[in-house]
């Protein structure tokens, strides 16, 4: 049979077409809107990182900054999550912290997003779902899976080579990789603009201890581990000899002296704070994953880990009951709490302390979901 | 005559128990020589293996200097009676001292033999697990944990016996830990 093409054919094809681009774009256009983070009872007081950097205003990458404050005065603590937005444990640890902790002393200020424009798309090539959701007792909630770097949409073309501010040569494609932009530049790429600026807030803030959040593939050394500049070595010491005790297996890492751009180096060399950089494992990102699923991102199970376990090729403990993501955020708040216990104790001018945060026993005992129903 | 048996038979266990107590004894003094205050810490490999026993010694209020790249000339400096070397490849740590491996070795072989000039004892601890145990870490551990008078080893770091054999082979006494944290009651005890 033959068909014969005809104006109405046309016609219709055309608007089918129009239709499918319709939805797609749609979908597409969806990522752009950021999900909705809630501010928990401690939250005093929710700026923008333009409040530092005011070349950062009407940019895409100008993250909400929520100042935390507890009852007694103490010491200033900063937390940056979501500084690579396909790294969801990162991401979502802070936003717990926005919506739930409460502070007993001391200053809390968190960034869950710190690359906005990273959570506005999914990286080329890595078939990964745009969104992954969390099960609440109130609904389920859905939060954005994004990219390692910059969306191309706000920072392009890339540079055949990146030659950061300290003289670093990296892969043209690292120009957008926030975590290898430090110390940042004002008149910088996009990014190199986001890493000054948050540069500034630690310069203004001058919080005694730092945390860059992060995960790392389970193939990958560095993964369930603490990275530490030299000045922060003793304190992620103590903490990870605590955290042993609690069967958290927090490996110490030296931050590269010689690997320039990075925030543990960066923040160390250039500020007062203590930089503490954490990574727990991510099969969603891991090279040696199947499908990448929504279910991958929230439950961590896939078949080709399993079978790398086996074959003792990870840098993980890894069973078939996966590593979910609710683990990974345990590990992540108890490692905080953890750090932030050892310095109070030694400084108690100082202190940052929690007088609730939802850590292991608890994301134990509960899972994520009664942590995030966005009300408090 | 019922008594007297009772006796001779106390008397003999007390004597048996006494024998081997002293041959414990003996045996222990034998095997290891008396470890004193104040200690250096110090690193082979520069892994952040160090500063966890520099951690561990604060802990048991051990007088100690903390010097992850001491020199056999620093050593001659030092007031300190015993050494205590924690063995763990960091390439980072190495980085960020600005060695490489062959300084490294060079720097430790001089240290060891200073030490044992000074007649200073070496107590060589393994204390980051199974996954400071690559190349680069076995490398060291079977060049410098030989020239050890005791070892420490947290369990999963000596998985494969390595520490237990080295131990076996030199005649070191060794000491396995489950958890770094571990390692701390025994220098404690260790250490006079
Ligand atoms: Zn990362």
């Amino acid at each position: 049979m033959k068909f014969k093409g005809t104006k109405y054919s046309a016609i219709g094809l055309l608007s089918l077409s129009l239709l499918l681009s319709f939805f797609a774009g749609r979908s597409f256009l969806e990522m752009r809107n950021p999900k909705p983070i809630f501010a928990g009872p401690d939250v005093k007081e929710v700026k923008h990182l333009s409040d530092y950097a005011p070349v950062l205003a009407g940019t895409p990458e100008d993250p909400r900054v929520y100042v935390m404050e507890g009852e007694q005065k103490g010491g200033t603590v900063f937390i940056l999550g979501g500084t690579h937005p396909n790294e969801p444990a990162g991401f979502l640890s802070a936003v717990t912290i926005v919506e739930n902790a409460t502070l007993e002393r001391g200053r809390l200020i968190v960034i869950p997003r710190a690359n906005p424009s990273g959570f506005t798309h999914t990286q080329p090539l890595e078939g990964s779902p745009q969104f992954f959701s969390v099960k609440t007792p109130k609904g389920t909630r859905s939060f954005r899976f994004g990219s390692r770097r910059t969306n191309p949409i706000h920072q392009w073309p890339d540079p055949n080579v990146y030659v950061n501010k300290e003289g670093q040569k990296l892969a043209g494609f690292e120009i957008r990789n926030l975590n290898r932009s430090y110390p940042g530049d004002k008149r910088g790429y996009l990014t190199e603009k986001l890493a000054y600026g948050i540069m500034e807030l630690i310069r203004k803030e001058k919080p005694q201890i730092s945390f860059d959040l992060h995960e790392s593939s389970p193939e990958y050394p560095v993964t369930n581990a603490i990275v530490a500049h030299e000045k922060s070595m003793e304190l992620a010491t103590m903490a990870k000899l605590n955290l042993d005790l609690l069967d958290i297996d927090m490996k110490l890492e030296s931050s590269p002296a010689n690997l320039r751009g990075i925030s543990h180096r960066e923040w160390g060399e250039r500020t007062t704070t203590n930089p503490i950089l954490l990574e727990t494992p991510n099969p969603s990102q891991g090279r040696l994953r199947g499908e990448t699923t929504a279910d991958l991102i929230v439950e961590g199970k896939d078949k080709y880990y399993l079978s790398a376990a086996n074959k003792g090729l990870l840098f993980t403990d890894y069973t078939e009951k996966g590593l979910p993501l609710e683990l990974r955020v345990a590990q992540h708040l108890q490692t905080v709490e953890e750090i932030l216990s050892v310095f109070s104790s030694s400084n108690p001018e100082k202190a940052v302390s929690f007088k609730k945060i939802p850590d292991l026993s608890k994301l134990n005992e509960k899972g994520l979901g009664p942590f995030l129903t966005g009300i408090n | 005559m019922k008594k007297s048996k009772i006796l001779n038979s106390a008397v003999l266990a007390l004597t048996i128990l006494g024998l081997v107590f002293a041959i414990g004894t003996a045996d222990e003094e034998g095997e290891s020589p008396s470890f004193e205050q104040p200690i250096l810490i110090t690193s082979i490999g520069q892994s952040p293996g160090a500063m966890m026993a520099k951690v561990l010694a604060k802990r048991v209020e051990l007088e100690f200097v903390f010097e992850p790249t001491a020199t056999a000339e620093q050593l001659e400096e030092m007031d300190v009676n015993t050494v205590v070397a924690v063995v763990g490849a960091s390439g980072k740590g190495l980085g960020a001292a600005g060695l490489d491996i062959d300084d490294e070795i060079s720097r430790v072989n001089e240290l060891i033999c200073k030490a044992n000039e000074l007649e200073i004892p070496l107590i060589v601890m393994h204390i980051e697990g199974a996954q400071r145990r690559g190349d680069m870490s076995n490398q060291l551990i079977n060049k410098f944990v030989p020239e050890s008078y005791y070892i420490i080893v947290q369990k999963s770091g000596n998985d494969d016996g390595l520490f237990t054999q080295l131990s076996d082979e030199n005649d070191i006494p060794i000491k396995q830990v489950e958890k770094a944290a571990g390692a701390a009651p025994i220098l404690d005890e260790l250490i006079d």
